[in-house]
């Protein structure tokens, strides 16, 4: 039994427990399942496509099924038909489903029928705190990001250049 | 002995594996892949077993001998507790 214990991701302080990473996909198809059983599941954070407001390995999602209609600004996961999860925001709500976008981005995708996403984020652990709506960043992003989308390359530009591309 | 938080255990890929859920997820963000014999120890604690009772279960579905297993079942116990997932008496 020695050495049976390992971890992923982020551990309280104080303990020797090994950390190592899992397949994402599979992951994430667990707690895909742990969703539509009723609970609430957090990720961190893999790829850049939601920076400015959530940076790779930095921050993490808390996430449920949705219980509401779903609306722009919502950041959601969804699977994709090749099968890769992806988490972006919903730019516009279709008859056929919705356009969805990265925060990074600035084509969308879409129509994704409703059936594809599973999940509604409903916190994010930024900058080592936990927001949620309410938080001046999550307003901002969730109203008024969203409909920079034709600004967003100048804006972040800039804002590469203030932080030196971080 | 009682579990502290709330942890979900799944098969992944081979592994047993404990994830966080709920305020727990907050907390602890990722998951905890065990072996075979760390899974039976958390499902019985799970079950609200006590280590005699876990001590005993081992025993009778694994292939060790008792010595070794209790010394192996308590360091497992002590993990446990560091890491803030178990109450010990």
């Amino acid at each position: 039994m020695k050495g049976a214990l390992n971890m992923t991701e982020e551990m309280p302080k104080g303990q020797q427990i090994k950390r190592r990473k899992v397949d994402t996909g599979a992951y994430v198809s667990v707690l895909r399942e742990l969703t539509q059983q009723g609970q609430e599941v957090c990720l961190l954070i893999s790829g850049n496509s939601m920076c400015p407001f959530l940076i790779h390995e930095r921050d993490s999602i808390r996430f449920k099924k949705p219980d509401r209609a779903l609306r722009r600004g919502d950041m959601v996961f969804y699977q994709r038909p090749n099968g890769r999860f992806i988490m972006h925001r919903i730019y516009k709500v279709v008859e056929q489903g919705y356009f969805i976008v990265g925060d990074a981005q600035t084509a969308l995708e879409g129509p994704v029928p409703e059936e594809q996403i599973f999940g509604l984020i409903t916190q994010v652990h930024r900058k080592g705190k936990w927001i949620g709506p309410g938080n001046f960043w999550w307003e901002f992003f969730e109203h008024i990001w969203i409909r920079m989308v034709r600004l967003r390359l100048p804006v972040l530009a800039v804002y590469r250049r203030l932080t030196g591309g971080k | 002995m009682k579990i502290k938080g709330e942890f979900v255990v799944r098969e992944l890929m081979g592994d047993t594996v404990l994830i966080p859920v709920g305020k727990t997820a907050l907390e602890y963000n990722g998951m905890i892949t065990m072996n075979p014999v760390c899974g039976h120890i958390w499902k019985e604690l799970a079950g609200g077993k006590d280590r005699q009772q876990i001590l005993a279960s081992v025993l009778e579905h694994f292939e060790v001998e008792e010595g070794e297993a209790a010394r192996d079942l308590d360091e497992l116990l002590e993990k446990l507790h560091e890491a803030g997932f178990l109450e010990l008496p």
